[in-house]
């Protein structure tokens, strides 16, 4: 899972240095990831791949601007968000633009038998939870869970406040634990006061 | 607590958004209820758990996209809207430069030479006895 910091790392080196194995393991760090959040707002893998190219295209012509930016991850989805958006305005189809459009597609839920302790049905049931969970809750999982990125950054990516990340997250975790007879009563303890983000 | 804070808390611990306090609270809570432990087990391993990653298909589009960047001039060597040319041809062309260079000098040079030559013609003919003849029996005699 990518982060921050190591993405940092990388764009200082295309910066400073015109590193270009930085700026193809950067690449190849999060080509995937850029790829799959394109295709599932434009719904064409040709058009995706072309995008997170034009993306990469940008880093290398803005690096020197690169380096000063706080959630780089944030910035990446951001601009691919921006672009995907720019290509449907052109082809007319912004109806396409609301999440609840997206096509996402959801590929780290992998079950390692050596690792978990399911049975088959517990299994069969899970990957039936995942596929059933709301459109928006569905992003905001993969974002968190597969992409790495914060509440916070998936918040200001689509434009949500925390609260809702912090509710969709409940209800896509709640839901994966309802396949493993998992229910939680109301309880009798107070809650310690969350922080405020 | 509700069961929806129950939630909160636990995926804000999954994914390392959750205060130490609220670490702590969500703790004391699950090891109260040891009924849970196996589901909070399985969900936090589901979590974790990551397929292999592909990099053929990133190889691949890495390729492609080093590719196009050629294509519009685009150099990694910091270098940008730059167009490459090697260096073979650019040789070639200043020697074929210069052989037309010389080919012109001298044929300017011939060409003055040339028109040099017809303002004096008789540079050629220096030496040689012209005759006319104006009358029948008059005949001057012409050095040159």
């Amino acid at each position: 899972m990518p982060e921050n910091d190591p993405i940092k790392r990388l764009l200082a080196a295309i910066a400073f240095a015109n590193d270009q194995a930085a700026y193809k393991e950067l690449f190849m760090l999060l080509h995937g990831r850029l790829k799959q959040f394109a295709y599932s707002i434009l719904k064409s893998q040709e058009e995706a791949e072309e995008l997170v190219s034009d993306l990469f295209i940008r880093v290398w012509e803005k690096r020197d601007q690169l380096t000063s930016i706080e959630s780089p991850l944030l910035y990446f989805y951001t601009t691919a968000k921006n672009l995907a958006f720019n290509r449907l305005k052109q082809q007319k189809r912004q109806q396409n633009a609301s999440p609840e459009e997206w096509l996402v597609q959801l590929n780290s839920i992998y079950f390692d038998p050596e690792q978990l302790m399911m049975t088959e049905e517990m299994m069969r049931q899970i990957r039936q939870a995942i596929n059933n969970l709301p459109p928006r809750c569905r992003i905001i999982f993969k974002l968190v869970k597969e992409d790495g990125l914060k509440y916070k950054e998936v918040a200001e990516l689509l434009q949500l406040s925390v609260k809702t990340i912090e509710a969709q997250m409940a209800i896509a975790l709640r839901r994966l634990g309802k396949c493993m007879q998992l229910e939680i009563k109301e309880l009798n303890i107070s809650t310690p006061a969350t922080k405020k983000s | 607590m509700s069961q929806e804070q129950f939630w909160v808390l636990f995926s804000k611990k999954l994914s390392g958004e959750a205060s130490a306090e609220e670490l702590a609270f969500l703790e004391s809570m699950i090891q109260s209820h040891p009924e849970w432990q196996y589901a909070i087990q399985n969900l936090t391993d589901l979590w974790r758990s990551q397929p292999a990653e592909d990099t053929s298909a990133g190889e691949d589009a890495l390729m492609l996209h080093l590719h196009r960047m050629n294509e519009l001039n685009i150099s990694l060597d910091g270098n940008s809207q730059e167009i490459q040319v090697s260096t073979g041809p650019v040789k070639k062309l200043k020697r074929w430069y210069w052989a037309a260079a010389v080919l012109l000098v001298m044929a300017g040079l011939f060409s003055i030479r040339s028109l040099s030559g017809s303002s004096n013609p008789g540079d050629e003919v220096a030496g040689q006895v012209n005759e006319i003849s104006t009358r029948p029996g008059n005949v001057i005699k012409l050095r040159g």
